[in-house]
């Protein structure tokens, strides 16, 4: 179980601790400390310091370390941790050190009602917002002239109910269910342009703002297309299992009713392909670098945002490139060369090319560049996949449906 | 308090506070703090909630950073009774933090949360508990004992759910308190309520997870209740029931599928080998029951659950069985980095021993060039696990990009992994050789002695390819480019292979001219090249001789060391036997190396452990049970959840029928129309049948609608006639079946119903509004009234270790006091007196209420008519039971009347009016502590065991005069308390008795010394306990 929290800021100062259990030094943060000076960017999860188990998590550029003094289930305390940043994101829209420091108070009565003597109590984001209200602009200010606070002085039924995800008693004027169809499309593309791996990571992402306790169910035109999916412990299972369709009573807000994962068994679209030449000669000479981007099964669609990282050898010093669309930048000290394109216009290709400087004497036969590329797709599925139809029941009125469906790049890497 | 400091909060305002002078013995180093300190205590004694609440996030804050804010710990506690939520809720934060660090002072707090544990809304009492049992004071611990206790059969289930939170809080505080709380988690264990499952577990887990037998009874329903529960709770089950599955269940597997059956499941879909494994005889149908409840959670969002099913399926289930966990656990890959991590490092234990389960997943493992190091070097694991003679090429493929990359680290693990897959795989050695040896002449220095390294290592055993290699390698030394290490392990690759190649005594040669230059390890490696070159090619003695002269004069000594030790070999002078042996001793046949992964050994740690990743066991684990034989603990499994069975049975026939159905999928609108009529109707005939169903029923039903992965999805007709079925066959089987557990039932059946038809009824108007376990709370609680909050009598709360035997039972007064008091004088009422005396009799209107007999005398000359209680003045939860009015009254004479009051444990006098033809006369009692409890009795054993639990704040002692006989001593108490004697005679006399209202157990005892004697009272309520042993006191001391 969790025995304490510290928050670290990057520049390794514990700026929050919070102890369930007895008061665990600090001094104990040492242990993360030392392997993050090793290596920033590849700390590992769990540390084994001489009587603690260290697991740390890192996001929004703050470090959160967990302590335990016993054996526990390594993601049963790093899918926690998560939780806490997402809750913290959900209320303050975002995670950072000077929004946890604005907040310490509110932070604390979360972390205080979401774990109990290192057990999770409260998770579900909609139990806590009954327990502790969100700070905003406008609450903020009546508390300042009211006096009032953010604790709610009603006790949170919630928890006590057979959905406790979904808070009791929720009333709009508009009633509104938005289902964010995403896809990323994860891929490794080799030197000639072959596709290595390939695979789609889906998500479906919810905003419902519908009155009482809405019955949902969500039915899709293509549903054999999965072939592995997460559910948000509101859908019924047996009823997916059996009819391929998703019933649950949402969450109030937003929410991720499902993730899926199309596999590297199955053919991948792959929408864009990128020609790349690069050229370095080892004699201190100019090497040569031509680029050019290209849609490819796009099915019609724009691609929009395009951008690619190319991570450049140890020895390229410079580059200084010409590009007919979008604006670059290299960084000389992290090898990045960073090329901004945005939307793709046929028939015109994008292209950039010109000279790269290769420290002299440097060995670069070994060299091998690799660039990541981002993209999206508007109103596209990569999959195929289409949401049919919505039914609702168990309220009266009728609410605003809508589906959107966008395409974009997850881990797409292409080796040069 | 707050009359007196409304002006120091003044003085805030206004910014001209007065600091106390400070204590000289405190630094002036420290002064500013001190001072911003003092700024908030004044804030703290303030009355003002918004500078209080100012304050405590002050202190917060401080808190949070890490800063010492524990001198405030009495300004603050005072607090704790704030009406403002938030003000009480920091309030809560700073006691948990310091309360260890100020153990009197937090007592003071203590009574606040006592009351609060009465309060009947659950929610104030779960907050209570909860914070009760955060504070780490041992001298709490009877009352935190006492708390969780009757928490643990409260009516809510949320405020069991805390009680279940307390244990493992209560049992680090004082660990001999293990038994009684293993009989608690026992309790919670068997609870009906999802929400307690899941921390019953946890707490199981934490206080006493070795036991498995106290899993038995509950097993099958907690198997049925894993869906519902909450995805922590889910977590911490499938390790309890993963470990329980162990230690109960043969291993499914022994009867030993062959790999072949294994590759042939992979290609069906998880449908069909579901299909065919619940066929397969060898699976213990209850682990088939727990084994079908946990794989729908491999679709849980959380990666936690996952795992924990990934674990459960790997160490107990059947092998065939394994597929769709692998699918599930390559889902993950896409989850956060430190998920990742995790994950990659259980496959790579899982490939070492079952490596076609991830084969088809061998692209998801590819490494991209933005993933962390650690997380590349697991992959290239996993990688090289997987790797078989088909796929071989293709990772080899893989591995020809990974070596150019920039991280060395990196670089240094793919080229190990060739040699792996060199010596795993003999069809590719060849090929991965010569990959090896091509970068054995790359220009990076570092590739090439990684290669080098591992080329010695491959060749090793003597492959085919050796000569090349030799050649190769014997190139590389000739230009020199090699570093020490690489440069000592070519040279070892020569003599070890090349001993009777022709370029050997060249590179001998070469190297000889520099020889001084060299590294000591390459000079120890010449060395031995030039022996062995002496004894395959004779005709290089000279050379060899040479190369060990120039040893003889090293700087290093182990040099000259060997050197000294290899001349017997080459000069026959010397020793000729040596010699003679040479040949087998420098060049004898050498085993092969072996080159396994490193995960190899993790296969001792339970798949997704903490020890697993660390690979070594933390503190805290516990290796999996060798799996029995034969099933252990069936007959309990049975015995208990006979009832549970029915349910069961008939769930996994349905389950059966949809595996078997194909897969249904037609047009969209219709099926989902469908769907919506079916469940619409079935609620209504759910409704129809609750009124004649049996109670077992209705709670299937109850949670078919609640169940979000149960909800019923079979045809209409269908579940009709199988609920019908099913109700028919259980009524059946009630009404001929007359075990004492159905006649319970029964027994409570008529108590049930109209509640459950109330809750039916909620459920019409919503029917997932909060639903609170009432079928629960009738079954187990019969005397509960919601007013009392969860507080039952104790019988219900014995641990089971105590028997029957031992029960406490109440028994008469032992003395009824025959003291008539002057209730109403008669010159106050003109006329009417009345007088009272303690009738130590339960009132017949409620067994919390004590009897007070009132005798009314007409002293006037005229008749009384009606005299009645008129107007009654009640606080809390006192109530009176007024007497029987008095119709008439004759002058002179007298009539009795019983009055009833409840005190609620309170010496607080109690007020009401008496109206009579005279006028109205108020009344006013104030009952003697003795007076609030009833006699018990118990044994002396029960009696010691119940006074060992009330020790600390609950106990108060008193010294008192002594007296020399026992009756004497007795009758002083009798009169004083309405207690029973326990022990009469001897040193310590024993007195028993418990409160009326709250059902606390009352224990006083007299302990006879020398000089004096001592009065010792115990209860839960600390005012009675010290009222008492005072007036105990008093009463023994008076002559």
């Amino acid at each position: 179980m969790i025995h304490s929290l510290f928050i670290i800021n990057p520049s390794g100062d514990v700026f929050l601790e919070k102890h369930w259990r007895s008061v665990i030094p600090r001094s104990v943060c040492d242990y993360y400390l030392e392997a993050q000076r090793a290596s920033p960017y590849d700390v590992p999860p769990v540390l084994a310091a001489p009587h603690h188990y260290l697991i740390s998590i890192q996001r929004g550029g703050v470090a959160l370390v967990a302590v335990s003094k016993e054996e526990v289930a390594p993601l049963f305390v790093i899918e926690f941790l998560h939780r806490v940043v997402d809750t913290f994101q959900d209320y303050f829209s975002d995670c950072t050190e000077t929004i946890i420091k604005e907040n310490y108070v509110v932070v604390y009565e979360l972390l205080d009602e979401m774990l109990d003597n290192g057990f999770p109590l409260a998770t579900e984001s909609n139990i806590l917002k009954e327990l502790i209200k969100p700070p905003n602009i406008l609450r903020t200010i009546a508390n300042t002239v009211t006096g009032k606070s953010n604790v709610s002085s009603i006790l949170p039924s919630g928890q006590l109910s057979n959905v406790p995800w979904r808070r009791s008693g929720v009333k709009y004027a508009n009633n509104e269910a938005y289902f964010d169809v995403i896809e990323e499309v994860d891929a490794i593309i080799d030197k000639s342009g072959a596709t290595v791996s390939a695979e789609i990571q889906g998500y479906i992402d919810c905003c419902i703002k519908l009155s009482g306790m809405p019955d949902l169910t969500l039915t899709f035109v293509n549903p054999r297309l999965f072939d592995d999916v997460s559910f948000h412990p509101c859908v019924r299972f047996k009823r997916w299992e059996s009819e391929r369709i998703l019933s649950f009573i949402p969450p109030d807000g937003g929410f991720r009713l499902m993730s899926y994962h199309i596999g590297s068994q199955s053919v991948v679209a792959i929408p864009i392909y990128v020609r790349h030449n690069l050229t370095l000669r080892s004699n201190g000479e100019q090497g040569r670098l031509d680029l050019t981007v290209g849609p490819k099964q796009t099915m019609g669609r724009v691609l929009e945002n395009v951008a690619l990282e190319i991570c450049m050898p140890k020895c390229v010093l410079n580059c200084s490139l010409t590009a007919n669309q979008g604006k670059y930048s290299y960084d000389p000290v992290s090898k990045v060369l960073l090329w901004d394109i945005g939307r793709i216009e046929l028939p015109k290709l994008p292209n950039i090319r010109g000279s790269v400087s290769v420290a002299s004497g440097a060995d670069t036969s070994g060299a091998n560049p690799s660039i990541n590329v981002h993209f999206t797709i508007p109103q596209l599925a990569v999959s195929g996949l289409r949401v049919s139809r919505l039914d609702m029941y168990g309220a009266k009125y009728k609410p605003f449906k809508g589906v959107k469906y966008v395409t974009k790049a997850g881990k797409f890497h292409v080796r040069m | 308090m707050t009359s007196t400091s409304s002006y120091n909060n003044d003085k805030v305002v206004q910014g001209e506070v007065e600091y106390p002078v400070n204590d000289p013995a405190s630094g002036a180093f420290f002064q500013p703090d001190y001072k911003k300190n003092d700024d908030l205590k004044l804030m703290l004694d303030g009355s003002k909630d918004s500078l209080k609440l100012e304050a405590m996030k002050r202190i917060i804050g401080m808190i949070a950073k890490g800063r010492n804010a524990s001198d405030l710990f009495p300004a603050v506690v005072k607090n704790v009774v704030s009406k403002n939520i938030e003000v009480k809720k920091l309030v809560y934060v700073y006691l948990v933090r310091y309360a260890e660090e100020q153990q009197d002072l937090a007592l003071l707090s203590i009574s606040t949360f006592q009351r609060a544990l009465k309060d009947p809304n659950q929610l104030i009492r779960a907050s209570a508990l909860r914070v009760l049992s955060s504070i780490r004071v041992p001298m709490i611990v009877p009352i935190v004992m006492l708390a969780i206790r009757d928490s643990a059969s409260d009516m809510s289930p949320y405020v069991r759910k805390t009680a279940a939170h307390a244990i493992p809080k209560l049992y680090s505080l004082d660990p001999d308190q293990k038994e009684e709380l293993v009989a608690i988690i026992d309790k919670l264990l068997s609870d009906k309520a999802p929400l307690v499952v899941g921390s019953a577990a946890m707490a199981f887990n934490e206080v006493c997870g070795d036991r498995m037998s106290l899993i038995h009874r509950s097993y099958r329903k907690l198997c049925s209740l894993l869906a519902d529960v909450d995805e922590w709770g889910q977590l911490t089950l499938l390790n309890v029931l993963t470990v329980y599955a162990k230690t109960c269940f043969p291993d499914p597997n022994n009867d030993g599928y062959s790999s072949e059956s294994e590759k042939a499941f992979y290609e069906s879909d998880s449908d069909g080998s579901d299909k065919r494994a619940s066929s397969s005889p060898s699976v213990e149908p209850d682990l088939r029951l727990l084994l079908r409840a946990a794989k729908p959670l491999l679709q849980s969002r959380n990666a936690g659950v996952v795992m924990a099913v990934a674990q459960l399926f790997y160490h107990c289930g059947p092998a065939q069985e394994l597929p769709p966990v692998a699918k599930a656990l390559v889902r993950l890959l896409r989850a956060p980095i430190e998920v990742q991590s995790i994950v990659l490092n259980s496959i790579a234990s899982i490939t070492v021993t079952r490596r076609s389960l991830f084969e088809p997943f061998l692209k998801s493992f590819f490494v991209r060039n933005s993933d962390p190091t650690h997380i590349k070097l697991l992959k290239l694991e996993i990688l090289t696990n997987l790797a078989t003679e088909a796929s071989a090429a293709v990772v080899l493929r893989e591995y020809q990009t990974y070596v150019t990359s920039s991280d060395k680290a990196f670089v240094a693990a793919t080229i190990q992994a060739i040699g792996r897959l060199a010596v795993a795989i003999h069809t590719e050695t060849e090929t991965c050789l010569n990959g090896l040896l091509h970068l054995l002449s790359s220009k990076d220095e570092w590739v090439v002695c990684e290669a080098v390294v591992v080329v010695k290592r491959v060749v090793g055993g003597g492959a085919s390819s050796a000569q090349a290699a030799v050649s190769r390698a014997a190139k590389l030394l000739r230009t020199d480019r090699l570093a020490g290490n690489a440069r000592a392990a070519a040279v070892w690759l020569v003599a070890e292979h090349g001993a009777k190649h022709p370029r050997a005594a060249a590179i001998l040669a070469h190297m000889a001219a520099n020889f001084a230059d060299q590294d000591e390890l390459v000079k120890l490696q010449l060395l031995s090249l030039a022996v062995k070159l002496s004894i395959t090619q004779p005709d290089t003695v000279p050379l060899s001789k040479y190369v060990l002269s120039l040893a003889r004069y090293d700087a290093s000594y182990d040099v000259r060391d060997r050197a000294r030790m290899l001349r017997r070999f080459i000069d026959p002078q010397q020793s000729g036997l040596l010699s003679q042996y040479a040949a087998q001793i420098f060049c004898p046949d050498k085993p092969k190396p072996t080159i396994q992964s490193n995960f190899k050994d993790r296969d001792q740690f339970t798949v997704g452990s903490l020890s697993q990743y660390i690979g070594s066991a933390a503190v805290g684990f516990r290796p999996l049970p060798q799996a029995p034989r034969a099933p252990v603990g069936a007959s309990q499994r049975e015995a208990v959840s006979a009832t549970l069975v029915t349910q069961v049975t008939d769930d996994t026939q349905k389950n059966k029928t949809f595996y078997s159905e194909p897969d249904s999928d037609g047009s969209a609108s219709s099926s989902s129309g469908s769907s919506s009529a079916s469940s619409s109707e079935e609620d209504s005939s759910d409704e129809e049948e609750a009124t004649n169903n049996t109670q077992e029923r209705k709670k299937e039903d109850k949670s078919k609608e609640t169940n979000n992965y149960k909800s019923s999805n079979s045809g209409t007709s269908d579940s009709e006639s199988d609920s019908e079925a099913s109700s028919n066959s259980e009524s059946e089987s009630e009404s001929s079946d007359s075990s004492g557990e159905n006649k319970d039932a029964k027994k409570e059946a008529p108590k049930e119903t109209p509640k459950s038809e109330i809750q039916e009824k909620k459920n019409e108007k919503s029917n997932l509004e909060l639903l609170l376990e009432l079928d629960e709370v009738a079954s187990s609680l019969p005397t509960m009234t919601p007013t009392c909050g969860g507080f039952l009598s104790p019988q219900a709360t014995q641990p089971p270790g105590l028997g029957d035997g031992d029960a406490v039972t109440p028994v008469g007064p032992s003395l009824v006091p025959n003291v008539q008091q002057e209730l109403i004088s008669r010159v106050l009422s003109r006329g009417l007196g009345a007088s009272r005396r303690w009738s130590r009799a339960p009132h017949l209107y409620s067994n919390k209420m004590c009897a007070i007999e009132i005798t009314f005398t007409n002293h006037s000359p005229d008749i009384i008519e009606n005299i009645r209680v008129n107007r009654k003045t009640l606080t809390g939860a006192r109530a009176i039971h007024e007497f029987a009015p008095i119709p008439r009254l004759a002058p002179g004479a007298s009539a009795g009347g019983t009055l009833g009051v409840d005190f609620a444990d309170s010496i607080q006098p109690i007020e009401f009016t008496v109206i009579s033809s005279l006028g109205e006369v108020s009344v006013s009692i104030t009952p003697p502590v003795g007076e609030l409890m009833r006699s018990v009795t118990m044994s002396e054993g029960r009696w010691d065991a119940e006074q060992r639990k009330l020790r600390g704040m609950t106990e108060c002692n008193k010294q008192t005069a002594k007296i020399e006989d026992e009756s004497t001593t007795c009758r002083r108490v009798f009169e004083t308390a309405n207690v029973a004697c326990i022990t009469s005679a001897g040193d310590l006399l024993r007195f028993a008795g418990r409160m009326t209202s709250s059902q606390d157990l009352v224990l006083l005892s007299v302990r006879v010394e020398e000089q004096t004697s001592t009065v010792t009272a115990n209860c839960p309520n600390m005012a009675v306990a010290s009222l008492l042993a005072n007036q105990v006191a008093q009463a023994l001391a008076r002559d």
